[in-house]
């Protein structure tokens, strides 16, 4: 019931933009369309470049989770983009939390920027375990997340806290980390 | 190949060397640039795999976290890849994503076009163009093509074509160095002898002998030529000798020598007598083969023509003409021609001998009428002495039996047998006296003569002249000497009849016409065949008719008589014998 509901305020938002145009939704949700895909996609990719360490997990086909808190949106395009895919044979599953205390359950969280105020309790919550925490709050990294998600000129791009990430036991690829900006001045990572 | 085989045989082993040397280097010359060619486009398509997948790998999060800026980073690192003309990344959904150009202000116009496609790799106007998916974990997030040009491994190709080809030149002139040692071996006796056989062919000198230098097929060949050369040398000395007789002997002898082809039209052969006898010219003969026949005698020509049509390649042609030479004197000439036979058994050739039998006839005319003149003195003093004495004797005769019948005496009766028998010696002399010198024709003429022998030989011996009734001019007087002649040959006629004929009847017709005189004598006796009774009398006759130029024919078969026909042509045209003899 829960997928459903997902699926037809998906369905309303997208049937309402296209079929009686602008004059019903914003500028804003509009543009939020492609946003929430390209998220999902380097949510998608995030957990293809990170490596979680083996006790993250039950058994070798115990499947990755994917946690979204807030914005039910991003969890419908996140679903879109995992929708049979796996990842190192463990099958891919988005859950969408309703309270922080069930993000100890999961390999991925993402918090979205409606749960800024609930951060530091989320954080904490999950501290040393091996989730990989990714926000488009602003400062996340600093603020004790792993990637933080930013616009740098009109792009997407993300910011990665490779300490708090260590203490999690959490490893990136040096891909990912090529591509990641500095925290402080948005520089490219060393 | 026409230019090949006009070459000399030092050219042309010279040749064939450098030729098998450069064909043999060629092959695997060939081998190895195909082989380099193959290699070529396999170590520049690993070479551009490797890089291309190095850079698909990199490129593939930043295509997958749409990081233009890093793809093109990474794109920017195959500027130390001199080769690489373009690299194009492009999205999974096929958009260009970033683009390297080695050379952006060129505008790669004869290039392949680079497109989003799956895993190729191709060859394409000089150049390679890779395409291959860019791939994170299990996901195609995009593609990468790259273009890139050949001119690295070209250039180590044209250095491996500098390398054969300079191999290939210091192996050729190697090969033209032991060329020219070697063939020596094979060339220089060969070209020894034919430098043997050039002077033989020159000088004649068939004396000349190679040296055997190799025991090969050379050494064979050099020794089968000498063998020939010795073959030839002694056949060429026999022939020499057995053409130096010859010539000698054509040369030597007072006759011609002829050989001409079975169709007369060429002369292969005419000793140099024809020029001494015709007056003629060989090399007018050579060029005319009927040059011989021109200078006959018109009265004879034609006889002669249809005689060697009909009888030389019978081999039974042997006649007597006349010729008439450059100067106009007349030379009687006996011409005999023999058929030459092919291997085949069939006749190819003519050959014939003609001699100047002029002196010759000079002679026979000669005897023949001093054995006239004989015949006619003796004749004529049987007539003139015997006979008259004869005749006083029968008187005496004939007066003593009148005295002895007057007497009585019983003797008178051998007197008149006596009697008898001296008239009849007198008819016998008398007659005798005529056949060897007939006075009428010497005062009466031919025709009186011809009708006292047949009055004199016998009651059965009938005369018939006649004149031809178109003959409107006055005959010509025949010439003394062609009248004896014809007389004697109807005298000799007659006497054969009446000895060996048993003939009942002898005819002698003798016409005169215009132009021409007829004289035949036939009979109903016992006749001939082909080859008549031996005796001098049919030689003579015919003798006599050849020397006044009258045809001589004789017809008789055995029991269907004889007819002997001699014909002679207007006297005017008849050129004098005394004036042919008189030569």
């Amino acid at each position: 019931m829960e997928f459903l509901r997902k699926v037809f305020a998906a369905s309303v938002i997208l049937g309402a933009a296209s079929l009686l145009g602008t004059g019903f939704c914003t500028a804003a949700e509009t543009n939020a369309v492609p946003e929430f895909k390209l998220k999902a996609t380097f949510i998608y990719n995030f957990a293809k470049l990170t490596q979680w360490p083996n006790d993250a997990f039950q058994s070798r086909t115990s499947p990755l989770k994917i946690a979204v808190i807030g914005n039910d949106y991003l969890s419908h395009f996140l679903e879109e983009a995992v929708t049979n895919r796996t990842l190192n044979d463990r099958p891919l599953v988005v859950l969408h939390l309703k309270r922080p205390s069930e993000a100890t359950n999961c390999h991925l969280l993402y918090i979205s920027k409606s749960e800024k105020d609930a951060l530091p309790g989320i954080l904490s919550k999950i501290k040393g375990q091996p989730v990989l925490t990714v926000s488009d709050i602003d400062q996340f990294a600093i603020s004790g997340g792993m990637i933080g998600l930013s616009q740098d000129s009109g792009e997407l791009r993300f910011i990665i806290n490779q300490r708090i990430a260590a203490e999690s036991r959490l490893k990136f690829s040096s891909k990912l980390l090529n591509l990641a900006i500095s925290p402080n001045e948005k520089e490219r990572w060393p | 190949m026409r230019l090949f085989n006009q070459l000399s045989i030092r050219k042309k082993l010279t040749l064939a060397i450098i030729s098998t040397s450069i064909a043999t280097l060629l092959l695997p010359a060939g081998a190895i640039l195909s082989y380099e060619m193959i290699q070529l486009r396999k170590t520049a398509a690993q070479e551009l795999a490797t890089d291309s997948e190095i850079i698909a790998a990199n490129s593939a999060a930043a295509i997958a976290f749409q990081d233009h800026a890093a793809a093109e980073e990474i794109l920017s690192a195959l500027k130390a890849r001199s080769y690489l003309e373009k690299a194009v990344l492009f999205d999974a959904s096929g958009d260009r994503f970033a683009e390297y150009d080695a050379e952006p202000e060129n505008a790669h116009s004869g290039h392949p076009e680079l497109r989003s496609q799956p895993a190729e790799l191709r060859f394409e106007k000089g150049f390679i163009v890779l395409s291959l998916p860019i791939r994170l974990g299990e996901d195609t997030v995009g593609s990468l093509s790259v273009l890139a040009n050949l001119r690295h491994h070209y250039e180590r190709l044209w250095v491996c074509l500098a390398v054969l080809a300079t191999a290939m030149f210091a192996a050729v002139f190697v090969a033209v160095l032991l060329s020219i040692k070697f063939q020596r071996v094979i060339s220089d006796p060969i070209l020894s002898l034919a430098h043997l056989a050039n002077k033989v062919t020159i000088d004649k000198d068939y004396s000349l002998r190679a040296k055997i230098e190799n025991q090969d097929e050379v050494g064979t060949l050099v020794s089968g030529f000498n063998e020939m050369l010795a073959v030839i040398e002694a056949r060429d000395r026999e022939l020499n000798l057995s053409e130096e007789r010859f010539r000698q002997l054509a040369e030597s002898i007072n006759q011609v020598f002829w050989m001409s082809d079975l169709e007369k039209t060429s002369v292969l052969y005419l000793s140099p007598g024809y020029e001494k006898i015709w007056g003629r010219s060989r090399e007018s003969m050579l060029r005319s083969p009927s040059d011989w026949m021109d200078a006959i005698h018109p009265d004879d020509r034609e006889r002669i023509r249809t005689a060697v049509v009909e009888k030389q390649k019978a081999g039974t042609y042997d006649e007597e003409f006349r010729i008439i030479r450059p100067d106009g004197s007349v030379r009687w000439i006996r011409d005999r021609a023999f058929p030459i036979y092919c291997s085949k058994g069939n006749v190819y050739r003519l050959a014939g001998l003609a001699e100047d039998i002029t002196q010759r006839k000079l002679l026979e005319k000669q005897v023949l009428e001093i054995s006239d003149r004989e015949q006619s003195r003796l004749g004529q003093d049987l007539h003139d002495g015997l006979c008259q004495h004869l005749v006083r004797i029968g008187f005496a005769s004939n007066l003593l039996c009148e005295d002895l019948a007057t007497q009585c005496h019983p003797g008178t009766a051998r007197a008149q047998q006596i009697a008898q028998l001296v008239d009849e010696s007198i008819t016998q002399a008398r007659n005798l006296a005529r056949g060897l010198y007939p006075v009428k024709l010497e005062t009466e003429g031919l025709q009186s003569a011809l009708a006292e022998l047949a009055l004199t030989s016998g009651a059965s011996t009938e005369v018939h002249c006649e004149e031809e009734p178109n003959a409107k001019e006055k005959f010509r007087p025949i010439d003394y000497s062609v009248a004896v002649h014809l007389y004697r040959i109807a005298h000799e006629a007659v006497m054969n009849a009446l000895k060996h004929s048993k003939a009942k009847r002898i005819r002698i017709s003798f016409s005169q016409g215009h132009n021409h005189l007829s004289l035949t004598i036939s009979d109903d006796g016992v006749g001939f065949g082909p080859e008549p009774s031996s005796g001098m009398g049919l030689h003579l006759m015919k003798y006599r008719a050849r020397m006044i130029g009258a045809d001589f024919q004789v017809e008789s078969a055995p029991g269907k008589g004889a007819k002997i026909h001699c014909r002679l042509k207007s006297q005017e045209r008849i050129p004098s014998v005394e004036t042919s003899f008189a030569l």
